[in-house]
């Protein structure tokens, strides 16, 4: 996939002022929020803290040690009759994937759901060779059709309104206009038919692998990702190499989490365990099975200590539904296949920090994702990191520019002490005067701050400190009664 | 060659992770499990599940109705045959798949579908059918029948394993499937389903068999404004027979 992270600005600044894409997503996104609340009550909040303390405590255990798992799902998948391919970049992968379609003659794949073949933007290469490749998830499909990259990492076409939809079918699959939701699903299901019942060629992601099986697991709930596994003759699983889980039993635990976190449901209406080709007496199911094991600048977060637990992500997207920042600026404007919290820490090492220097700061450090995370990543932690790496990095990749260290400057000396505080204070009362408007400041007509003032109040400072009211009325309040006091108080205390 | 070689990749893993050498044997509890203490396990596992049988049955109909499965329960044979031939009925079916299943095969539900005028195919690709002709018979098929190899009560799941006789195709190309489940299938939950599964691998000389579908309701989509459609790659329509004879006397 194409980079695009150094347009963050101009692209979150643009989704912030189209008002069609803020109307879609306002209802979209609380949808899954709220889904995942109701989940989450129904198992109660008690239990769902010991699902999220033994997920975290399974992917933590199986990344410290990646190299065994990896190695012994090699070992069981081989067992199993599938072969194993291992890749350290996108390219590598690429070629594998090629190269196993061109000896077989492949013309046509089925393409579920994966998101790690977002990052090798495999579809515009197999079709540069000639190869017909079609996403299969509803949302995906829609996404290809209209030539765009997933807007959400669960609901790829979540920014798009059914009137979009059924206008871009017309012109793609010259069906009719059509209105209803059911019928748009109905002319999918058509197209899409008959591309699984004709293809060489299946392609899906990989949620989890298990080691000592040789299994592969798709989570999904339309049955594409079904169909890709068992009507062509090839089956090709493409895995990043953290989604590895040990055991078998580990399952319960992931399926547990997962639906819940991402859908709010109990689990998906199909889960689907794969080890290895069909065997001889199986009645279907493909005649080879390939497990591209995949780097992709994933060693980076796992060599950093303080960044490893980036790699237990299980792609659920709660972080991103909860998110402020998210929930406006949409999935876009992060400018690569993961936006949201876990993909401004993710991006910024997989792309590198220079090209995205804005992804650690576009967060409020709430801490919302944290709490929503079903393995519980810590990622206002690891966006704190990256934020000291550029600044305490090289000079080129340096965020703060010399406007930064003239107010760290002037700061330092106002806040040195309350003397030079109190001259501070009188000082912007004087100044601040022709600017007052309600309570607020009007747009300071320097550029950054105006740009920053133009979607935010910047409140005047009061007349008082807390200091000087605190000596004059508070201190005998406080003793008194201990009143409410009044607007100019609460000024103050603001 | 495409790509590099395990040894190269590992190594490359083990380099991040700080490690100088081939990492030993971490010794996670799951895995060390023999088969033994598996079977005991399991022997726990089922012992439980006939204890709490309709307290699990029970919970299974709730959580599938929840799910969008459409539940029927049935004291008897006779009215499993019943519910599948009426929906057959009165879906107009003319075309239905089954797979050859033990437990299908001793019930008289084909001649009942057939004397309604629904041909009936019994996948079985070793004996008559090619891989082409197969496919061909399900994508047209408005019903597909197939027994379960587990349920799970959690989560309202039917558990198929993919093998001789048993098609994945039946419960996914025709417009509405019918799995019919037997009391003694069901079990209360996941950590239950995979504590039979890995002793079934461990029995099976560490193969599980190449498939395993995880069905709990009909297919799905929420990707059009989050508006939920039913059946848009697979069945339209998922329906769960129970049978469970437990009330009555054997």
């Amino acid at each position: 996939m194409d980079v695009k992270t150094q347009r963050f600005q101009k692209a979150s600044t643009e989704a912030l002022t189209d008002d069609r894409l803020q109307a879609v997503m306002a209802g979209a996104i609380d949808h899954f929020d709220q889904a995942r609340k109701v989940a989450v009550e129904e198992v109660t909040p008690r239990v769902w803290e010991t699902y999220r303390e033994r997920g975290r405590k399974i992917k933590e255990h199986t990344i410290e040690n990646l190299d065994y798992y990896l190695e012994l799902l090699t070992n069981r998948v081989e067992g199993n009759g599938g072969v194993v391919h291992f890749a350290r970049h996108t390219d590598e992968a690429t070629s594998i994937v090629l190269e196993i379609a061109r000896a077989r003659g492949v013309k046509r794949v089925v393409k579920s759901k994966s998101m790690l073949s977002e990052e090798m933007g495999l579809n515009r290469v197999l079709e540069a060779h000639g190869i017909e490749s079609v996403e299969t998830d509803l949302g995906e499909y829609i996404i290809q059709l209209s030539g765009e990259t997933p807007f959400h990492i669960i609901a790829p076409a979540m920014h798009k309104s059914k009137e979009e939809v059924g206008e871009l079918f017309s012109k793609k699959l010259h069906t009719k206009r059509l209105t209803e939701i059911k019928s748009m699903a109905s002319a999918a299901r058509q197209a899409l038919r008959r591309k699984f019942l004709e293809a060489d060629m299946g392609i899906t992601g990989v949620n989890f692998a298990v080691a000592e099986t040789g299994t592969i697991v798709l989570v999904t709930n339309e049955g594409n990702g079904r169909m890709c596994t068992s009507l062509p003759k090839v089956h090709v699983a493409l895995m990043g190499m953290e989604k590895v889980v040990p055991a078998l039993e580990d399952m319960a635990v992931m399926l547990r989490l997962l639906p819940r976190a991402a859908t709010g449901q109990r689990i998906t209406s199909y889960v689907t365990f794969v080890s290895g080709p069909r065997r001889r007496t199986d009645e279907d199911g493909p005649d080879e099975f390939h497990l591209v094991i995949i780097d992709n600048n994933r060693n980076k977060l796992l060599a950093d200590p303080e960044l490893r637990e980036a790699l237990n992500c299980i792609r659920c997207g709660a972080c991103l539904n909860i998110c402020p920042v998210y929930r406006k600026i949409g999935g876009h404007s992060y400018g690569y296949v993961y936006p949201g919290p876990i993909g401004a820490v993710v991006t910024p090492v997989m792309v590198g920090l220079p090209k995205a220097k804005d992804l650690p700061f576009a967060s409020s450090l709430c801490g919302a994702c944290k709490e929503v995370c079903p393995v519980k990543i810590n990622i206002p932690r690891m966006l704190l990191k990256l934020r000291s790496d550029l600044v305490e990095g090289s000079r080129s990749q340096r965020k703060s520019s010399i406007f930064d260290r003239l107010l760290s400057r002037i700061w330092g000396i106002t806040m040195f002490s309350s003397f030079t505080l109190a001259w501070a204070h009188r000082l912007i009362i004087i100044l601040q005067k022709p600017l007052k408007h309600e309570g607020n400041l009007r747009r300071i007509p320097i550029p950054i701050l105006s740009r920053w003032m133009r979607a935010r109040d910047f409140p005047s400072l009061a007349r008082y400190s807390f200091h000087q009211k605190w000596k004059k009325t508070l201190k005998d309040e406080s003793k008194g009664k201990g009143s409410a006091g009044n607007e100019e108080d609460l000024n103050v205390i603001k | 060659m495409f790509g590099v070689s395990k040894d190269e990749f590992l190594m490359r893993v083990r380099d991040a992770l700080g490690k100088t050498e081939v990492s030993s044997d971490p010794e996670y509890l799951p895995l060390k499990i023999r088969r033994q203490h598996q079977r005991q396990k399991v022997v726990t596992v089922k012992a439980r599940a006939d204890a709490r049988r309709t307290e699990i049955l029970d919970s299974l109909v709730r959580v599938a109705g929840l799910n969008g499965w459409h539940v029927y329960r049935s004291g008897s044979v006779e009215g499993v045959v019943d519910y599948v031939v009426s929906l057959a009925k009165k879906k107009r079916v003319r075309r239905v798949v089954r797979s050859d299943d033990k437990f299908l095969k001793t019930i008289p539900l084909d001649e009942r579908l057939q004397r309604n005028g629904a041909n009936v195919k019994v996948v079985r690709k070793g004996r008559d059918l090619s891989r082409k002709q197969l496919r061909r018979d399900m994508a047209q098929a408005q019903l597909g029948i197939t027994g379960v190899d587990y349920a799970v009560a959690e989560t309202g799941t039917c558990v198929l394993l993919s093998r001789d006789g048993m098609s994945r195709a039946v419960s996914l190309l025709p417009t509405i499937h019918v799995a019919i489940v037997e009391a003694g299938q069901v079990y209360e939950n996941l950590d239950d389903i995979f504590a039979i599964c890995r002793l079934a691998f461990q029995d099976n000389r560490y193969d599980m068999g190449s498939y395993m579908s995880f069905i709990s309701g009909p297919s799905r989509t929420a990707d059009i404004e989050q508006t939920i459609v039913v059946g848009v790659h697979g069945p339209k329509e998922a329906h769960m027979v129970l049978l469970d004879s437990s009330g009555m006397k054997s």
